[in-house]
């Protein structure tokens, strides 16, 4: 571990920035979000009828004065959310480390990305929860929940310590993730989503009430491979467990120019997807700068603000 | 397609080398992806189009194998024969005798030579020259050495069919002697091949023949004439009827009067290659006659002949002789034949015969039977039989021993039906042959003459017997024959040979009769005059009416304008301008050589390079050039298919740099 995840320079940047969230959730904590119940903020929310057993304190006079009816104000609570982040830790991931315009491989990038929002999340006194799938030797291995700035450095010392290289089914994976939180919330997904069953996955999550935010993660050499010749082609991923799944191509210009129409349609394939079921997409590459994507990127596309 | 060296076809071994090196080489190479996910799954979207997709990425394969397919076949150099010539100068010799106008090939044989001659000239590479060389009777060069196609289609299609045989050997020296200096001229004869090259006759010119014509059904009249009965009153009309074709055929020989009107006819049945003769006797004696065979054939030309009389005046024969029962005999059996007979010691009383002014000097002949004078030879024509001693027109070197006779060339006209086998001599003088004379027999041992004849002071050695016309204009031909043996020491006198020989002799040393005219001439052929000393003019009138007036000179009048078939009238006039008939011959386009039209296929010429009958030396169209384009270009579209992503690259990069820019 020669250099930390993030600079110090760059956390404190990211002290300024909220990871938003699209809609209100019950909570556990005190904290900064808003929830759909009624507590002890300042914010104005509502009236209601008053109901025996209602704290007075909370009865609002003047409008009994005006309609001799007694109503409640009821005020904004404000509570903390369970944020989650998960990793995809297969071997593809790995992936990109030479790759023309990315100095990392997409785990590093992935990582970083992890520990930015993790930190915002662990900065907004949210719950922070945290998983990575496809280990090298496990499906799914999680966080124990974190809260607080303080806990950052522990957040970070797990993110490293995962090894990535295995070769799980992500729907299973995510189901245990799932099974293993105890609470839904918006979820941080970051995968290059190259194996079979993602969607199933992710579709299960979004039926558990997880606000889930795709961050799909692509190195370039995999939008625009730089193949030339009769090749074929081994799967880091599947070649890791002995799994004989080559492709034998000649890549010539007729075949570049159909993945990359193929890359082009799966990627919108799941933009498609991720939209009918109120998913936030975003397509990145390991080549886009990671601060710029942080405080630009992610913040016009309203995952921060 | 033709190939100049189709050992380049070798190379084809490497077709299955290169697909060998093909399926080597798809043995891929291995390369880690992150993921094969979306290779699979791009794999599998166009598993559909399996077909195509295999064949893919055999289409490098393919333009390689085409490209070296094209690179070999071009290496082996194909190549097309060309119809063009390969010829810098094309010297035509285009026969235009009488067989060229048979009309087995349609519509004649001279038309098609021409349509031959027209593309040869059409194939003839641009800029060389043609030469165009009308091998009649006579050596005609309508174009010489000309570049322009048009003058030389001009010259061939001006060429007529001629009514006699061709002086082929005149016109192949002259297209010899213009080739002489090129050493690709090219001569092409085209002909029937009905022509006579002397023998051993030599060409060193490049030379083709084409032999023009398939057919040979000809009938011709092989021969007409007339001859008048010892009487004198009336004619007897001699026709041979020959057939040359292969089949037996019928015709009806039709014999008219100079008006037309009908006089005889006969049905004729002929096998193929027979001859019939037939005589018409008791013929009127004022009149000319025509021969018809009528039906058709394919050379109609030798179809009809015409004959005149024979001359009413006598041969003055005046034999000087001790006395020789056969010779006397045989004279006297001839026609239109004045016989006197003087012992050699009444000879020096009359040294010159008492010649009325109106008999001309030709028809008289003086024959000195085994006796010459001491005093001067008489004036006239001169046949010595076994003369004794030399006189001034030969030379006796002395005596051969039971000679052999043999005949010189069997178209000499004085040896003609004369049949020499087993005729037995016992002894002949040695003569050496004079300039002036031609053998007509020779001894087979020794090679001496035994039969002479020939004009003195013409020149011998240039008259061909075929060809008179080359007789000159002179004044003071004096026509010998020599016999060098004696008949009475041979049986000759006693075989049916005797008389023929007495008959030709007689016609060789006087010809015509008293006039001194042919009755029977071959077309085109010249004719020599002998005119009585007053004649101031010689009126020529031709078949179709037209005159030709003559000024004679020194007694002789010579005319060449005999190209119409028919019967030509002379008249002479004197110089009160008197003019009164002379005298008819008839010009006939008989010839048994140009009658039997059967084309040859070969025409033996030594000296030619290379057989008479190979192709013309074409041109070579070679086919490499465009193939080894084809190549290229193949080899470029290979080049660009392998690295067309690169290429595509190269290309957006520049136009993004235009944009730019």
């Amino acid at each position: 571990m020669t250099q930390p995840l993030l600079a110090p320079s760059f956390l404190a940047t990211l002290d300024q920035l909220v990871l938003v969230s699209r809609r209100a959730r019950v909570g556990t904590f005190k904290g900064e979000r808003r929830s759909p119940r009624r507590g002890g903020s300042v914010e104005f929310a509502d009236y209601r009828e008053y109901a025996p057993g209602d704290d007075f304190r909370q009865v609002d006079w003047n409008a009994y004065a005006r309609m001799e009816k007694l109503f409640l104000r009821l005020f904004v609570e404000e509570e903390d959310a369970t944020i989650h982040v998960v990793l995809d830790a297969s071997a593809s991931m790995q992936w990109g480390e030479n790759a023309a315009g990315a100095t990392h491989s997409k785990w590093h990038y992935a990582q970083r990305l992890a520990a930015a929002l993790g930190y915002i999340a662990l900065v907004g006194m949210d719950r922070l929860s945290a998983g990575a799938i496809a280990t090298e030797t496990r499906d799914v291995v999680w966080m124990r929940p974190l809260r607080g700035k303080a806990q950052a450095l522990k957040f970070f010392q797990w993110l490293e310590s995962i090894a990535p290289g295995g070769n799980a089914s992500p729907q299973n994976a995510l189901t245990q993730y799932a099974a293993q939180a105890r609470r839904a919330g918006p979820l941080f997904l970051i995968s290059d989503l190259m194996a079979e069953g993602w969607q199933r996955a992710v579709q299960r999550l979004s039926e558990q009430q997880y606000e889930i935010t795709m961050l799909h993660l692509l190195s370039p050499d995999e939008l625009e491979p730089a193949l030339e010749g009769d090749l074929k082609l081994l799967d880091s991923e599947i070649e890791s467990t002995g799994f004989a799944a080559t492709v034998e191509v000649t890549a010539d210009y007729d075949l570049l120019e159909r993945y990359r129409t193929r890359v082009r349609e799966w990627q919108s394939e799941w933009a498609r997807y991720c939209a009918a079921r109120n998913i936030s997409y975003l397509p990145i590459t390991t080549a886009q700068a990671f601060e710029e994507l942080v405080l630009s990127f992610l913040r016009k596309h309203q995952i921060l603000k | 397609m033709n190939f100049l060296t189709p050992l380049a076809f070798v190379l084809a071994a490497l077709l299955p080398i290169i697909v060998a090196l093909y399926f080597l080489k798809l043995r891929r190479t291995e390369q880690r992806v992150s993921s094969t996910y979306l290779w699979r799954t791009l794999v599998r979207d166009t598993a559909a189009n399996a077909p195509w997709q295999k064949l893919k990425p055999n289409l490098l394969l393919l333009l390689q194998l085409l490209f070296l397919l094209v690179l070999i076949v071009a290496l082996a150099r194909p190549f097309l024969w060309s119809e063009q010539v390969a010829s810098s100068h094309l010297i035509l010799v285009l026969d235009t005798s009488a067989s060229m106008g048979a009309t087995d090939v349609s519509p004649n044989r001279l038309s098609s030579a021409v349509t031959q001659a027209r593309r040869l000239i059409e194939n003839v590479a641009a800029g060389a020259r043609v030469t165009v060389i009308d091998a009649g009777a006579s050596v005609r060069v309508p174009v010489s050495g000309t570049t322009d196609k048009g003058a030389a289609f001009g010259a061939l299609d001006a060429l007529r069919a001629g009514l006699s045989d061709t002086d082929l050997a005149s016109a192949l020296t002259l297209a010899g002697a213009m080739a002489a200096n090129e050493p690709d001229a090219q001569v092409v004869i085209l002909s029937d091949g009905h022509v006579t090259l002397p023998e051993n006759f030599a060409l060193t010119a490049r030379t083709q023949f084409i032999p023009i014509g398939s057919g040979r059904n000809n009938q011709a009249l092989g021969a007409f004439t007339l001859s008048s009965d010892a009487s004198g009153k009336t004619l007897t009309a001699f026709v041979q009827v020959v057939n040359n074709g292969e089949q037996a055929s019928t015709r009806r020989l039709v014999l008219r009067d100079e008006t037309g009107a009908l006089v005889a006819a006969r049905d004729v049945n002929l096998a193929p290659s027979q001859a019939q003769s037939f005589t018409f006797p008791d013929l009127k004696t004022d009149t000319a006659y025509r021969a018809q065979l009528e039906g058709a054939d394919q050379l109609a030309l030798d179809d009809s002949a015409w004959a005149v009389a024979p001359s009413r005046e006598k041969i003055q024969v005046r034999v000087v002789t001790t006395g020789n029962r056969f010779l006397e005999t045989a004279l006297a059996l001839l026609p239109n034949v004045e016989l006197t007979t003087i012992k050699p010691d009444e000879l020096s009383l009359s040294p010159t015969l008492p010649l009325s002014i109106t008999q001309s000097l030709a028809s008289s002949l003086t024959i000195y039977d085994s006796v010459i004078p001491t005093a001067t030879l008489s004036s006239g024509n001169l046949f010595f039989i076994a003369p004794p001693r030399a006189t001034e027109f030969f030379s006796v070197t002395g005596q051969i021993q039971a000679p052999q006779p043999i005949v010189v060339s069997a178209d000499d006209p004085v040896a003609r039906y004369v049949d020499l086998r087993d005729v037995a001599i016992q002894d002949a003088t040695r003569l050496e042959l004079p300039k002036w004379g031609r053998a007509v027999w020779v001894d087979r041992t020794s090679g001496a003459p035994l039969l002479v004849v020939g004009e003195e002071n013409g020149d011998a050695s240039s008259r061909t017997p075929r060809n008179p016309s080359n007789m000159r204009d002179d004044a003071s031909g004096r026509r010998i024959g020599i016999l060098a043996f004696d008949v009475r020491h041979s049986d000759l006198p006693l075989r049916v040979a005797f008389p023929l020989l007495l008959a030709n002799v007689l016609d060789a040393l006087a010809p015509g009769g008293a006039s001194g005219i042919a009755t029977t001439v071959e077309p085109g052929h010249a004719l020599a005059l002998t005119v009585k000393p007053e004649t101031t003019s010689v009126i020529v009138r031709a078949p179709d009416g037209t005159n030709h007036t003559l000024t004679p000179k020194q007694g002789r009048v010579a005319f060449d304008r005999t190209a119409q078939l028919g019967v030509y009238e002379i008249f002479v006039q004197d110089r009160a301008g008197k003019t009164e008939p002379s005298a008819r011959f008839a010009v006939n386009a008989l010839n048994a050589d140009e009658s039997d039209i059967t084309p040859r296929a070969n025409l033996t010429i030594r000296g030619a390079t290379g057989a008479t009958n190979v192709e013309l030396p074409r041109a070579r169209n070679e086919w490499w050039m465009p193939l080894a384009w084809i190549a290229l270009g193949l080899l470029i579209v290979e080049w660009l298919v392998a690295y067309r992503g690169q290429v595509t690259q190269v290309i957006r990069k520049a136009s993004n740099v235009r944009r730019q820019t």
